[in-house]
């Protein structure tokens, strides 16, 4: 052996001495240290000495294939045959008669150590498995050294295990994460098909993400996938491939991953085929088909204030139009269509009886005094007929009324809710062969998955996936494994937020028909001029086609014609590969070589065809196709020599592993866009004005290196302890500060251990636990460099560079501790606080600098998190099993610190709606606007008081805000007193508005004198961050029938609907403007919504929710019932219903779960923000499994 | 065999490994260069120097401050509240809310931003230049010529529209500290000074821009001398915030510079790329578009009516007023193509339209559009966008005149050129010169010279220039009661400077909003029926 070490060394030295000068560079010296042991010739032998036995299950005796059987800290081992038995050879000379520890583990069941005096020749050894409902040796991979049981870990990682994924099938990785584990925050924004949720593990880490995300880190078999270079890649995946996933949720435990897993770590790993039974081999087919529903709409206002002919009457007016009663009239009494321009002037056509400016009361002086209670009559989009030469409607002989008027269905509204949305379909289909037999292991799946969403005219989401992984043992100790994947995406891109179609929609009238269509079919043939209302280049209306304003009042395009007309895709590809190279020369040492590679290939498409139609944008109509494509393409690699020793009699375990690796990733992105094409139809940028064709490009690459080193030491199995550090060097760092290490210490005691446990019948498990660990979260690739504009052949200051950047550096303290008690409970509960420095920061420059800003250290953001996680196993037997789960988690979030300016963010797709307060002391997610007062009191604190005798002028109304009233009256008074409109002054020199809501406002002398930047008419006015989450999952089996519900809340927190502060503009489309079968009492007119247009309390609402998630009911015909039909093993039916209820207060949108995922919060779990996006949905779905 | 695959296979997978971890870590910015990048070569020092041109357009006349400006200053109306369009002309007018958060942030970012980036950008390529970091040869005083008027164009609109500034040139050390705000007059006395130099500059030389420095046309070094010259006379005349300081205006010296000033239009021209041009120009994109964007105001227009439309709609609250048909003897106005019966007719910049579609606050509805800058939209912005016009140069000479005693007749001739030629009136011959105080009227039973003169300088000019008819209607004390004079600094900068916010504007509230009321001791009721 030495001669063959001397040997390797020899080798090795002449391999530098060759030349190889790059690696005297190295920083990874180690590296060089671990090729020795690498180039030694395996030493072992192959023996005949061999292990063998049974496993059956303790209660049934049933035989369990698949389970794992090893020597401890030997790689001798192997997996159990279909009937439960198992034999492996050990090393020759192996085998002397010495008690070795013989483990079996099962998932599902607990492990077990057996320790037997292994003699030369055969030794057997039979086990009987405990079932393991509360997954107490589920065996967890992330953070951690090497395979390790729950019940020895010393941090908290979240475990989601393949039986838990089995009992309702997961459709994407968010539903696989949901509700399963404390601490995990997932918000799903959007409900578009295809858009991946906001995955938040505990506390945000970031005040400013603007560039990343606050999602975490993403592994996928040993792929490393950072969702702020190539996005969250929760939509690529099949949910069906999972085997299982840790969730390692802060620093104290992630910080393994170093400079990128401030976020914490979510790892999954795929389905290898590794359970199955020796030489067993599995087909598998499933099949899910189902349809989707709105979970509820939102109201909006049905009603109007237009002018009407409330008579019974009929007559006919001064241009002969018969006038019937609940036309619009003009004040003159002439009919008129407020929605076809250049009829008549609209003079007066605003006013109801209610509020008449030509008469008005005295006093009355105010604005928008209309009340919107008048049910509409016809549908806006009647195509009215105008006679040119004299502007006149040309009349139905019959009727007497105009041409083209028609009647809204049984006097009803439209409902525009409706008619936008369509539930669409689901279907899922998978299929998968998987094999395992002594040497070879493997899984081969394939996924098709469509769902067409819940928005009418859109083709949805489609997605295909391809998906191996493979591990091969080229010998007793050398391994080989390879995980591929491959996928295709599909989907619309509609458009949300300010503009989009989601925004005309909420604008609608109750008599906008959306898929009303012009009568004439071809061509362009309504051109609107000077005369009838539109010159030409403006909105042009083409026959057969929608109508694009189908309610002009509402100046919003027909939320129809987007996706209808509009061709807008996304698409993308997605390439996964992994080789992995597994070598054990010793039972000591290891060797393992990692080199993955990932690739995502991604193109936005719109294409808008000559003649397309925008109210606003008339650039567009000529034509317009915009191409974006872009590509990631990441590199990693890692080596990692990992030892793993007994001492003291086997009392005290040690292992420990030293890795280096590296990352290497590449973004490039294009655009390109062309406008007006001289072909119809052509998807070609050269049929394009190159006058009006526009290109850009951007290119990033990253690299990192790592080193990191982690040994775990266990002492006689309840003195566990761990430590780590890791340093790591990256692009993204300023070169002044390239090296950044990080640390984590952590330990266990399992007192339950302890000979002296004296609650060993009450109490079975019982640790506490203690960590510290360190983590890093690293700047976007622009931040640190010093960039000038170059445009337009010219160049100009942009962003001043920073040499000293460095990663945010977040350190956490965890503690907790895990118990079962009375045989059926496990309880964990965790307390993590985290303190993060160096946060990056964009910090303006003066104007004069000419550099707009620069990225900074600078603010600390600090949470605290308390985790709870309790589980049941309240019944198992052998025809009735149930279990139960219950998880909450408590978050607090606080800017501590902040180095520069208070500053208000300002979310994407809000028309620069800034609310997000984020200032030193302040709780990160806290709300900014504009607060009311809601006791008459508190006007005798407020800046600008009013005195005691004053204080009578005052009420509170319906509502619950103060309003003025003046002496002697009531609120109530508004229409019957005509008190609306009228105003008064008093003695603090403000006036005030009858009947409307009086905020806290002007500026506060004495703040702005001390410096403040403060102004009192801003204030915090909510919080995004809930009191509590929780979540609730009830697993029942009878027999072959399963039934599992998932109930998940949150509790507390406020949402933003940016959608109903619009609505109470001037449009006046909330529902809550909607007066009708009000008293005269408590209407309200336009004004009183209309003052309340600025970021405000009111548009502030309750966010909690209680989620009937999910829902599954399965029948499984077993083999017994199958009997070989068809040579199926098994067959199982099942529904599953998704997002089935929601119980919440939120009635100003579809969903209280809803925000927005970028922008420089990065998270849609703090961006809580409803503006006008595509509502979440349920579904309801069927599926079949089958297994030969 | 085992040796074979341990060495075919796992060496190499190891070697490559190791390779690839002996990565380079320090990646150049391949998007953007940094400063050492950017101005590597002369030709680069040129390109900071002429974008600095570009961004001194750009600040100004986008949408901010451009379109921004228009609606307060009640010549346009527009039923969208984008670039502050709404708040800005909210009537009463309201206070201007300056924070960081403030919606309306970008109506001031945008231009002091922008300015100061113009600024700066010229100032390093002087400071460059006189380093002798770079060579430039024979283009050494156009660079510097250009470069000092960028200074002085982008200082003097600061003066024009915020109420402070910083001074900033060459000889500013910005490593020893940071700049002191001053008043916006010794802004504008710095600009003049640095426009100055550059005339100095462009007298004392002879070159040729190239075509794209000011885009569509190569300026000569005299051409430019007169631009600078114009700039100047508009500036001074534009500075004052009442109608005191603009009688204050050192007239004489307005025509001096205006003596020396442009002899034909100018301006850029647009770079056809439509709604993605750089060298664009937001009043002109969107004066045309007048379905959801740019009307043109009554009170602009209401001055010719001949009906009792516009006396009525006077005589309304704001809240009350509503569209209405006039019925006008400028020929300028209408075009609703009624026959030869003696109704309207003509309209050579101004339609008669339909009905307002956006439902914004009624006092700001109109049925009429401006008609003139059309071809910039039919064209995708490829057509001249004249940002000075000679008449410009006319009613400057003809105020000038009215402060300094001038000759009436000589100012009736000046005027009449637009009242007469365009407008299709009488000749101004014989009428009286009136004061400031008067307002804007056209027609001549009760006009006078003064009236006529603000009646015809908005009417053509209207939309030529970033804020034109806000910075007049300033100086002759003819702005809605409570609009802001002059705009604070952006909260953003007062915060990084650990400066106190502050603001303007209100009816009747502190901090710098006009007090027409008290000023003139007028009631509220007579302003109502004149404005």
């Amino acid at each position: 052996m030495r001669k063959r070490l001397k040997q390797a060394i020899d080798e090795n030295k002449s391999f530098e001495n060759e030349g190889n000068k790059k690696m005297r560079k190295l920083r990874f010296g180690t590296l060089v240290l671990m090729l020795i042991p690498f180039l030694l010739l395996n030493l072992s032998a192959q023996g005949t000495d061999y292990i063998t036995g049974k496993i059956t299950d303790s209660k049934t005796g049933k035989p369990l294939p698949g389970t794992n059987i090893f020597i401890e800290l030997t790689n001798y081992g192997a997996a159990t045959d279909i009937d439960g038995n198992y034999k492996f050879n050990v090393g020759s000379g192996f085998a002397s008669g010495q008690t070795v520890k013989l483990t079996a583990r099962y998932i599902g069941y607990r492990s077990q150590t057996q320790q037997l005096a292994l003699e030369p020749g055969a030794t057997t050894q039979d086990f009987a498995l405990i079932e393991d409902a509360l997954e107490l040796d589920a065996i967890v991979v992330t953070g951690v050294v090497d395979e390790t049981p729950r019940t020895n870990l010393t941090i908290s990682v979240g475990h989601v295990s393949s039986e838990a994924l089995e009992r309702v099938p997961a459709i994407s990785v968010e539903t696989a994460l949901r509700g399963k584990v404390a601490g995990v925050k997932i918000v799903a924004g959007s409900g578009e098909p295809g858009s991946s949720a906001s995955v938040m593990l505990r506390a945000p880490t970031s005040i400013n993400s603007g560039g990343r995300s606050q999602d975490p880190l993403f592994i996928i078999d040993g792929i490393i996938i950072d969702p702020s270079i190539s996005g969250s890649p929760l939509s690529d995946i099949n949910a069906d491939d999972i085997e299982s996933i840790d969730v390692v949720k802060g620093a104290a435990a992630a910080s393994l991953y170093g400079s990128r897993a401030a976020n914490g770590v979510v790892n999954i790993i795929t389905n290898r085929g590794k359970r199955l039974a020796v030489n067993q081999t599995k087909i598998r087919f499933r099949s899910e088909f189902g349809f989707n529903d709105l979970i509820k709409g939102y109201p909006l206002n049905q009603s109007h204030w237009f002018r009407i002919h409330e008579g019974s009457d009929t007559y006919v007016d001064a241009n002969g139009v018969k006038v019937t009663p609940g036309d619009f009239i003009d004040k003159t009494g002439n009919f008129v269509d407020p929605r076809e321009k250049g009829v008549a002037s609209r003079t007066g056509d605003r006013y109801t009886k209610n509020y008449d400016p030509d008469n008005p009361d005295a006093g009355q002086t105010m604005a928008q005094i209309f009340f919107s209670d008048k049910p509409y009559k016809y549908i806006s989009t009647g195509d009215i007929t105008v006679d040119p030469s004299n502007l006149k409607p040309i009349l139905d002989a019959s009727t007497g009324q105009p041409l083209g008027l028609e009647l809204l269905p049984n006097g009803t509204y439209m409902d525009n809710l409706m008619q936008f949305f369509d539930p669409g379909q689901f279907r899922l289909n998978t299929a998968s062969i998987s094999q395992n037999t002594d040497v070879t292991n493997f899984n081969f799946a394939i996924s098709e998955r469509k769902e067409t969403g819940v928005i009418s005219g859109l083709v949805g989401f489609e997605r295909q996936t391809a998906r191996v992984g493979i591990d091969h043992s080229l010998s007793d100790d050398l391994t080989v494994s390879f995980s591929g994947f491959y996928s295709r995406v599909a989907q619309d891109d509609i458009s949300t937020g300010v503009g989009s179609p989601f925004f005309g929609m909420a604008f609608m009238g109750g008599d906008a028909d959306l898929t009303k269509k012009h009568l004439e079919e071809g061509t362009i043939t309504k051109v609107y001029n000077a005369q009838t209302g539109y010159p030409t280049g403006i909105p042009r209306e083409v026959g057969g086609e929608l109508f694009i304003l189908p309610d002009p009042i509402a100046e919003r395009t027909n939320p129809f014609y987007e996706p209808q007309v509009a061709d807008r895709k996304n698409s993308r590809n997605r390439i996964m590969g992994g080789l992995t190279f597994n070598y054990r020369p010793f039972n000591f040492f290891g060797l393992e070589g990692n080199f993955s590679y990932d690739r995502s290939n991604r193109e936005y498409s719109r294409f808008f065809r000559i003649g397309y139609q925008s109210a606003f944008d008339s650039d567009i109509t000529l034509g317009r196709y915009q191409k974006f494509p872009e590509f990631d393409e990441s590199l990693n690699g890692s080596m990692t020599a990992s030892f793993r020793k007994a001492f003291l009699n086997e009392d005290l375990i040690i292992r420990s592993k030293v890795r280096g690796l590296f990352e290497s990733t590449e973004l490039q992105t294009t655009y390109v866009e062309g406008n007006d094409f001289i072909v119809e139809g052509i998807k070609d940028l050269l049929a394009a004005d190159p006058k009006k064709t526009h290109i850009n490009s951007s290119m990033q690459q990253v690299r990192s290196n790592g080193l990191s080193m982690i040994t775990a030491m266990t002492f006689r199995d309840r003195y566990i302890f761990d430590f780590l550090i890791r340093r790591d060097e990256s692009s993204l760092f300023g070169p002044d500060e390239r090296e950044n290490n990080y640390y984590r210490l952590s330990g266990a005691y399992r007192l339950s251990e302890e000979p002296w446990w004296p609650m060993k019948d009450l109490i079975q498990e019982f640790k506490i636990r203690g960590s510290q660990g360190t983590a890093g979260s690293r700047p976007n690739f622009f931040a640190r460099y010093e960039t000038w504009a170059v445009n337009e052949g010219s160049v100009a200051k942009s962003t001043l560079g920073n040499k000293g950047l460095k990663p945010e550096f977040v350190t956490e303290t965890e503690v907790g501790l895990d118990m079962t008690f009375l045989g059926k409970f496990s309880l964990e509960l965790t307390r993590a606080n985290s303190v993060v420095v160096d946060q990056l920061l964009q910090v303006p420059q003066p104007s004069y600098v000419g550099y707009t800003s620069r990225w900074e250290n600078a603010g600390t953001l600090e949470t605290s998190t308390w985790e709870l996680g309790l589980q049941g196993s309240l019944i198992q037997q052998e025809d009735l099993y149930l279990t139960v789960a219950f998880n909450m988690d408590v978050t607090d979030q606080t800017i501590t610190k902040l180095g520069i300016p208070a500053y208000v963010a300002t979310s994407p797709a809000t028309q620069g709606l800034s609310i997000l307060r984020i200032e030193e002391g302040v709780e990160y997610g806290s709300l900014f606007g504009a607060k009311y007062v809601h006791d008459v009191n508190k006007l005798l604190d407020a800046e600008k008081s009013v005195t005691s005798a004053e204080l009578t002028q005052f009420q509170v109304n319906d509502e619950g805000l103060v309003v003025w009233v003046g002496d002697g009256k009531s609120w109530k008074d508004g229409i019957s007193g005509k008190l609306w409109g009228t105003q008064g002054v008093l003695s603090n020199g403000e006036t005030y508005e009858w009947g409307m809501p009086v905020r806290y406002e002007g500026l506060d002398q004495k703040k702005l004198a001390a410096g403040d930047s403060v102004y009192t008419e801003q204030f915090i006015i909510g919080s995004v961050v809930p009191d509590f989450n929780w979540s609730f999952s009830g697993n029942l089996d009878y027999r072959n029938f399963s039934v599992y519900a998932l109930f998940d809340a949150q509790v507390g927190g406020d949402v933003y609907s940016r959608t109903e502060q619009w609505g109470f503009g001037i449009e006046q489309r909330s529902g809550e403007a909607d007066q009708a079968g009000k008293s005269d009492a408590t209407k309200k007119p336009t004004r009183y919504y209309n003052q309340s247009g600025g970021t405000s309390e009111r548009f502030i609402f309750d966010g909690s929710f209680v989620k009937l998630r999910e829902l599954s009911v399965k029948y499984t015909f077993d083999e017994t019932q199958l009997r070989g039909a068809l040579g199926l093993n098994k067959l199982s039916l099942g529904v599953v219903g998704r997002n089935l209820f929601s119980w919440d207060n939120y009635d100003r949108g579809t969903d209280p779960e809803v925000g927005i995922s970028n922008g420089s919060t990065g998270s849609a779990v703090i961006s809580k923000i409803d503006s006008f996006t595509y509502p979440n949905f349920r579904s309801f779905t069927g599926y079949l499994e089958i297994e030969f | 065999m085992k040796k074979l695959i341990t060495h075919s296979l796992g060496i190499p997978f190891m070697v490559v490994t190791i390779f690839l971890g002996c990565q380079d870590l320090d990646i150049v910015n391949q998007n953007q260069p940094d400063e050492q990048r950017a101005l590597a070569s002369p030709g680069d020092l040129e390109s900071l120097i002429k974008g600095s041109f570009l961004s001194w357009f750009d600040a100004i006349q986008s949408s901010t401050p451009n379109m921004s400006l228009a609606m307060p200053s009640d010549t346009y109306t527009c039923g969208w509240g984008n670039f502050g369009m709404g708040a800005l002309s909210t009537e009463p007018r309201e206070i201007l809310i300056n924070t960081s958060s403030s919606g309306l942030r970008g109506v001031m970012e945008g231009p002091w931003f922008g300015l100061y980036g113009a600024i700066s950008a010229a100032t390093d390529g002087i400071r460059n230049i006189e380093a002798g970091n770079v060579t430039l040869g024979d283009d050494n005083e156009r660079a510097l010529g250009f470069a000092k008027l960028v200074q002085g164009l982008s200082h003097g609109y600061i003066a024009l529209m915020f109420d402070k500034g910083f001074i900033l040139d060459e000889s500013v050390d910005l490593a020893s500290g940071i700049l002191e705000l001053v008043p916006y007059t010794d802004v504008m006395d710095a600009a003049i000074t640095q426009l100055e130099a550059a005339i100095a500059i462009f007298n004392a030389n002879d070159f040729t821009l190239p075509n794209d420095w000011i885009n569509g046309k190569a300026f000569t070094s005299a051409e430019l001398s007169q631009m600078a010259h114009s700039f100047i006379a508009r500036y001074m005349a534009l500075l004052p915030r009442d109608k005191t300081q603009r009688a204050a205006v050192n007239w004489s010296s307005v025509l001096t510079h205006l003596d020396a000033g442009l002899t034909e239009d100018w301006g850029v021209i647009g770079d056809g790329a439509g709604r993605s041009s750089v060298w664009y120009s937001g009043t002109h994109w969107y004066s045309s578009q007048w379905n959801v964007w740019q009307r043109v105001d009554y009170k602009l227009i209401g001055p010719s009516d001949e009906s009792a439309g516009y006396t009525s709609w006077l005589g309304k609250a704001p809240a009350d007023r509503d569209e209405f048909i006039m019925e006008t003897g400028d020929k300028r106005i209408w075009d609703g193509t009624l026959s030869a019966d003696g109704t309207q007719n003509p309209g050579s910049q101004m339609l008669q339209i339909g009905s307002t579609t956006f439902i914004r606050a009624s006092y700001g509805f109109s049925r009429y559009g401006h008609d003139r800058f059309k071809e910039v939209t039919t064209s995708n912005n490829a057509v001249p966008l004249v940002l000075f016009r000679m008449s410009e140069n006319d009613f400057l000479r003809a105020e000038a005149l009215m402060h300094t005693g001038g000759s009436t007749s000589t100012i009736a001739a000046l005027l009449d050129k637009t009242h007469v030629g365009d407008g299709g009136y009488a000749s101004t011959s014989g009428l009286a010169l009136g004061s400031i105080n008067d307002a804007p009227d056209p027609k001549h039973d009760a006009a006078t010279l003064w009236s006529v003169l603000k009646y015809e300088k908005n009417m053509d000019l209207l939309g030529t220039w970033s804020g034109l008819q806000y910075w007049e209607k300033r100086g002759w004390g003819d702005l809605t009661t409570g609009t802001l004079i002059h705009f604070p600094v952006p909260a953003a900068d007062l915060e990084t400077m650990g400066l106190q916010l502050y603001t303007f504007g209100g009816v009747g509230l502190p901090g710098g909003a006009p007090k027409r009321r008290s000023e003139i001791g007028e009631d509220q009721s007579e302003w109502n029926l004149r404005y």
